[in-house]
């Protein structure tokens, strides 16, 4: 089993998810990647991504596994130039048994590219040493209040934007529902200027996914 | 158009990759000095990304050295509203550029109710409806497509269109705009130029002659471009891959073009002929290389008839072979009677498309549709022995000499189809049948292109007759509507005072009339009412000693012959298909007609 990092970059970023997968499997087949298909009665090819990033937001690390017994020399030797524009691969690692990456992620770390006041900064910084963060945002055309301290590692307020490490996976909290729901905050965004740097496994001690290994020591 | 305003512009819209490019197999764009073509398609990225013409004309532009072709698609109706809300200019895919700043723009033309996107798009691009209104710092605008079986009702916005294929023609008219503009002609030069070369016809120039309303002759006929040795045809393979679903998302082998049935109501039948073939090995190298050059999991064999092409079983085991059976055929276009079980065994058992297109074997004698009761009869069975459930019919209304017989003719294949499931069935599940009907309408280049579209009044007694007819337990009707059906009729056989009808349909909010939801006969009608046209008098029998406007389009089926086919249907007599033997219907004078392979 192969797990793989790529970037998913504009124009890529516009992509809906299954296009994206749609577009790898196409690659696959085009340069022979022998991928393992299930055995039920609708056979589907045995790739694994992790919880795919709201369209348009852009990403320097995106993972996937894939189920194939090519090693992972030989798979990059294949797999040159067969993406769409914005896709890149960053890296390909073997790896043993399937890790369930949408399950075992916990964090992620994001740049915002975005101009704060100093009200603003204040604001956000705050939150690092606060107990209690509660958004309010809206699912189902129904308005919800969440408190989500809980789910916000750190928060830095850059020169050049914003920079925030939140979790991410099973627990997951977007970005732009934090952004948009802090009372008070009235910051302007587009989810285009969002870019996910990195995402980790761990709790205490993180470990970016492409070195699983070191983790699952 | 920037990438940062590209990035603002398509956040907020449904699908957005449809226009922001970047595909897979995406032609070099570095070519520095070469001619920059735009290719416009009136319809959305998911269906003019479909269109085989398109994919070939594309790829064959992009390999000369000295041309690069982008592309431009109708935008969906919310990124149309904010480019007209914020007062912005569609721009090509690949470049971001507005139409303006290419050398030439050309629009494919698939379908009548198309008409109004084209306007949507030179109103977008803010470039002049009519060719007279622009001068010569607009690029040269051109058309082609399947519509140019009629060019008139849009004639005028265009400064030259191409009948016929374009690989024959495209090519040409690339290297006359480029010698014109390394020589700096003007336009009317360019023109000149462009006249002289097969299919293109200049619409200033070329039309018919009226006395007293009448039309009584044509400055010049055009004859239409045809490719001479179509096995040798240029042919892509590395075709784009789209990065969001298209309407036909598979690979698409052409076997062979024109058709040998002749079926009289069929426009694609006569236009696309003469009949050529490419060679199974041809097909077979093609073939594989589409499988190796895209990866699709999905390839269709696609032609008019694709059960006429005679060594079909050969090639579909090869491609078999070929695509280490993860790759899937479709077979689009079968005739009834060239139902290969062969092919049926394997596939998946969905459902199964029939044409019988009329309900007695009296009127598909007059349809010239060589199909008997007793073939459909025939396919039934073995199919449902096969284990196929689920069967769709396509019928039409409103063909000439159409009875009630007819109408129950139909009716009585759906209850012998129920019956014969009940003997042959082989699935568990239950049979279901869908009905579907259109509405005939009369077509230039077809033995029917003067007959009568259908009343209102009689449609609807059909309808209603119909409907009560297939009130049957598992059977599902569905129609075509009449007002659709109507609008195509008119301008099927329109002529050039269309022009002003769609322009003033267009401002008075109409796009995307191919789309049941969009489309709004009031507002036809009174754009008609508006500019003074009686839309009635184009859907009115014609006589066939009168002229239409559009004749000097020279398809290569003959008058005499399509009038002794007109002849022949009303005696309820079928033509032979041409395989059996040569009909003399003209085409061959442009080109060998053979299906050899």
């Amino acid at each position: 089993m192969l797990l793989v990092k790529f970037k998913r970059r504009y124009p890529a970023s516009f992509m809906a998810h299954l296009d994206v997968l749609r577009s790898f499997l196409r690659g696959f087949t085009r340069v022979g990647i022998p991928v393992k298909r299930s055995e039920g009665f609708n056979p589907h090819f045995l790739v694994y991504f992790t919880q795919p990033l709201p369209l348009s937001v852009e990403s320097n690390a995106e993972y996937m596994c894939v189920e194939t017994d090519l090693s992972s020399e030989e798979f990059c030797q294949r797999f040159k130039d067969q993406t769409a524009k914005g896709i890149e691969i960053v890296a390909v690692k073997d790896i043993n048994k399937n890790p369930n990456i949408a399950g075992i992620v916990t964090y992620s770390d994001y740049c915002v590219n975005v101009t704060l006041s100093e009200e603003q900064k204040k604001i956000l910084e705050g939150i690092n040493s606060s107990d209690s963060v509660v958004i309010e945002y809206a699912q189902k055309d129904k308005l919800v209040q969440k408190e989500v301290r809980g789910l916000i590692k750190e928060i830095r307020c850059e020169d050049d934007g914003l920079f925030l490490r939140l979790a991410s996976g099973n627990n997951n909290l977007r970005v732009d529902r934090l952004l948009g729901g802090i009372k008070g905050l009235n910051l302007e965004f587009n989810l285009y200027d969002i870019v996910r740097e990195e995402q980790y496994v761990g709790e205490t001690n993180l470990i970016p996914l492409c070195d699983l290994e070191e983790y699952e020591k | 158009m920037n990438i940062v305003e590209r990035k603002r512009l398509y956040a907020t819209v449904s699908k957005p990759a449809r226009y922001t490019g970047g595909e897979f197999n995406l032609p070099d764009f570095s070519k520095s000095g070469a001619l920059r073509f735009c290719f416009c398609f009136p319809d959305t990225y998911e269906i003019g990304m479909s269109n085989l013409g398109l994919r070939i004309l594309y790829h064959m532009l992009n390999e000369r050295e000295d041309c690069m072709a982008e592309r431009c698609f109708m935008p969906w109706v919310d990124l149309y509203k904010k480019l007209k809300e914020s007062d912005m200019p569609i721009v090509a895919l690949e470049s971001g550029d507005e139409l303006k700043k290419f050398d030439v723009v050309g629009f494919s033309i698939q379908y009548e109710m198309a008409y109004t996107n084209v306007v949507a798009m030179f109103d977008l691009a803010k470039i002049p409806y009519y060719a007279k209104d622009r001068d010569e710092s607009y690029p040269l605008i051109i058309a082609g497509g399947p519509c140019m079986a009629n060019p008139e009702p849009f004639a005028d916005f265009f400064d030259a269109m191409t009948v016929g294929e374009g690989e024959e023609s495209m090519m040409q008219i690339v290297d006359v705009v480029k010698k014109g503009k390394a020589e700096n002609w003007p336009r009317e030069r360019v023109l000149d130029e462009l006249s002289l070369i097969q299919g293109v016809i200049i619409p200033s120039r070329d039309k018919a002659i009226y006395e007293d309303g009448k039309v009584v002759g044509f400055t010049r006929k055009v004859v239409k471009a045809v490719v001479q040795d179509f096995d040798k045809a240029y042919f892509p393979t590395k075709i784009l891959l789209p990065n969001t679903e298209i309407v036909h998302d598979r690979g698409v082998l052409e076997l062979y073009r024109g058709c040998s049935n002749g079926c009289r109501f069929c426009q694609a039948g006569f236009y696309y002929r003469p009949l050529r073939a490419r060679n199974l090995s041809t097909l077979c190298t093609f073939g594989e290389k589409l499988i190796k050059d895209t990866g699709y999991e999905e390839m269709s064999l696609s032609s008019l008839s694709t059960g006429d092409y005679p060594k079909l079983k050969e090639l579909i085991e090869y491609l078999k072979k070929a695509g280490e059976g993860k790759t899937r055929l479709s077979l689009p276009s079968m005739r009834v009677d060239s139902f290969e079980s062969v092919f049926a065994e394997e596939a998946r058992k969905s459902s199964l498309t029939f044409a019988p297109e009329a309900g007695t074997d009296r009127l598909r004698a007059v349809i010239n549709k060589n199909i008997t009761s007793e073939d459909i009869e025939k396919s039934m069975i073995s199919a449902f022995k096969l284990g196929y459930s689920s069967v769709k019919l396509y019928f039409m209304i409103g063909l000439p000499t159409e009875r009630e017989e007819d109408l129950d003719g139909i009716a009585d294949i759906v209850k012998q189809i129920i019956e014969l499931y009940k003997v042959h069935r082989t699935s568990g599940k239950n049979l279901s049948v869908t009905v579907s009907t259109s509405v005939f309408i009369p077509k230039p280049v077809t033995p029917f292109q003067w007959e009568g579209f259908i009343s209102r009044e009689e449609f609807d007694k059909k309808l209603v007759y119909l409907r009560e007819k297939l009130r049957l337990r598992g059977v599902h009707y569905n129609w075509h509507d009449y007002d659709t059906s109507y609008m195509e009729a008119v301008f099927a056989r329109g002529d050039r005072n269309l022009s002003k009808v769609i322009i003033d349909a267009y401002e008075s909010g109409q796009i995307f009339d191919s789309w049941s939801e969009f489309f709004r006969f009031d507002v036809w009608k009174a754009s008609a009412e508006k500019c003074g046209i009686n839309l009635d008098s184009y859907v009115k029998e014609r006589k066939v000693e009168d002229l239409m406007s559009f004749e000097y389009v020279d398809c290569g089926i003959n008058r005499e012959y399509l009038e002794r086919e007109r002849k022949l249907a009303y005696e309820e007599k079928n033509t032979k298909n041409c395989l059996q033997g040569c009909n003399a219907c003209g085409a061959n004078k442009l080109g060998r007609c053979s299906l050899c392979c």
